[in-house]
Formats: C-alpha cells, structure tokens, sequence
C-alpha cells in the first residue's frame, strides 16, 4: 500500500487554498467581533495517530485547557473538523451573547454553557474555512452539527487514539486571533489515509487545469 | 527590458497563478520572493517598480513588508493580494500605501482594471 503523503506541490496548493478559506473565515469572524482578526499560515501534517496531542500539542504550543467541539464534513472527500478554544475566548463569546440578547431584550439570566456559546462560532469558523477550501476543488461540503467534546479538557482528552478511528492522518491547522486577544480559536481538521488519497487526486485534478 | 515586476507569496502555487493572470503582452521582467526578506532584498535591488504582495506569510508578514518598503521611500507600485478579506485589512494596506487589493483568488480579469487604472498596462 503506497503511503499517504502528499507531494510538495499537493501541500503547496493545499496550504494555498486553506488559506483562502481561511480568509473567508476571518472576515465573518471580524464582522462578528468588530475587530481585527489575524490569520495564521496553515500548517499540514501527516500524523500518526498515537502521537496526535503531542504533534498538536507542538503545533500550538499549548498548556492550557480547552473546549473543544467536534463536527464531520462531507464532500468526496470525507473528514473531521475539531474547534478549540481556550477559556478567555469562551468568557468573551459569552460577553459578546449577552450584549447581543441585550440588545434584543432577549435578557435571561441562565447563565449559558461555554457549548452552547461556542457551537455557533464553531460552526461559522469550520463551515466558511473548508466551505471556501473545498470551493475551489468544485465540491460543496456537508457538515454534522458541532458536538461538544468537552470543556477545559487536556489535548491528550480530546485526541485519545481510542477516539479516533484510523491509525494515520493529515493535519490541518489554522487558527484565528483577534489583535487584541480577547477571542482564538484553533481548527484542527482530520482527514483519513483514504480520504487523503482522495485529497490528492483533487488536488492533481485542480494543479492540472490552472 | 521590461518593466521590473516582483511576485512576493510564499506559496508556489499562488506566484504561479499571479504570473498566469498577468496580461501576455505585458512587457515585465518577472523576479519572485517567497518570504518578506528575499522581497526587500529585490525591492532594494530595484526589481520591484510593482510588486504584488501577499499579506499572510510565515516570519514577515505582507504588513510588515509593506511597512519596511515605506519606510525606505515606497518607490514601488505595490498591488496587495491576499485571502485576507477583511474591510480592516483592506484599509490597513492602502494606509500603508498600497495602491490596490485584490481579492485571492486572482484571475486576469480582476487584475486588469488595477492595471489599468494607474496606467501599467493599456
């Protein structure tokens, strides 16, 4: 069986669309925040899947705990999408809620979970990136609804090889900060051996008609 | 000889597509960077009279080059192209004297009125 490694001009161009989607994420992700968003370069990876918090934990230099959220996505290429945010972005998105509901005269005083915070913007950070990822491969991704991981867990927590179905992965990483660092997320996307072979193809299909 | 026109991306496949997208009959004498110091040291060397410029690059990014070009007398036409979308970042570049944006992904189509306008191409 041929390993599942993309080619350097694969990566390039992987790493290029991602970008734009990305982008496509950081404007909605602005407009919502009303503030400047800077977006990372995206980082890919083929990882092992029993060495996947230390690979993340490297990628991101992370020591805090997070909530995380979980969604799959579906086009010909098939994959898992896992939104991390760390506790002062969920107080904020909290913040930002309130003010809204305020606005609204929608006021309630159940306080609500980080879950239920994070899931919309979860859902708009994962949706617009790899909507706009996939956008230029011609394919129109599905998506599960967000479902809570869990909250203030340990990488190790979230990335357990006993919940993750496969043995070998691509990583993609990309991650949203606003300039004042009140609100970041991170949003790992997996993809299996299978649907990286697919991912290829796609990717040839796309570098073969520029 | 042509007119020196710089390509600054860290990505392969964007410089490629930039370069597709540029008018054949455009006289230019092409030189790329794939990070913001190899850009500098080809702005420096006077091959960049337009420089088209990605913002979200690893080490320097498209800002801080665009900031460091100004700071040396912005003798460059620089043409910001970017996925980085947002209205601030769009007025953020031309504060720092961008002449354009253009949205990624660039096609021919999009680039032509840019160079138009400002009377790099007829």
């Amino acid at each position: 069986m041929s390993e599942p490694i993309l080619s350097e001009d694969q990566r390039d161009a992987l790493q290029e669309i991602a970008n734009i989607g990305m982008g496509q994420a950081g404007a909605r992700l602005a407009a919502l925040l009303g503030r400047f968003v800077h977006l990372s370069v995206p980082r890919i990876r083929m990882v092992d899947t029993d060495t996947l918090p230390s690979a993340v934990r490297d990628m991101l230099d992370f020591s805090e705990p997070v909530t995380a959220l979980r969604q799959s996505f579906r086009c010909e290429i098939a994959g898992e999408a896992i939104s991390l945010f760390d506790s002062r972005s969920a107080a904020h998105m909290k913040f930002v809620f309130r003010a809204e509901d305020e606005l609204n005269n929608e006021a309630s005083d159940e306080e609500m979970s980080d879950a239920e915070v994070l899931s919309d913007i979860a859902n708009l950070i994962a949706g617009a990136c790899l909507t706009g990822l996939f956008e230029q491969l011609e394919q129109l991704p599905t998506f599960t609804p967000p479902r809570l991981i869990g909250e203030r867990l340990d990488l190790e927590d979230i990335l357990h090889p006993s919940k993750l179905p496969w043995d070998r992965a691509l990583l993609l990483e990309v991650n949203l900060q606003t300039e004042d660092g009140v609100f970041g997320s991170h949003l790992l996307t997996l993809m299996t051996a299978k649907a990286v072979q697919s991912l290829a193809a796609a990717l040839d299909g796309f570098l073969a008609n520029l | 000889m042509g007119l020196p026109v710089l390509v600054v991306d860290d990505s392969t496949l964007a410089r490629k597509l930039l370069i597709n997208a540029l008018p054949e009959a455009w006289d230019v004498d092409i030189s790329q960077a794939a990070n913001g110091r190899e850009a500098l040291a080809a702005y420096r060397e006077g091959r960049a009279s337009i420089m088209f410029l990605d913002l979200t690059m690893p080490g320097m990014t498209g800002f801080e080059v665009l900031e460091a070009v100004r700071a040396e007398g912005l003798d460059s036409f620089v043409i910001v192209v970017s996925a980085d979308i947002q209205p601030e970042a769009k007025a953020r570049v031309k504060a720092l004297g961008a002449v354009a944006f253009i949205e990624k992904p660039i096609t021919n189509a999009k680039l032509l009125p840019v160079l138009k306008e400002y009377g790099l191409y007829e």
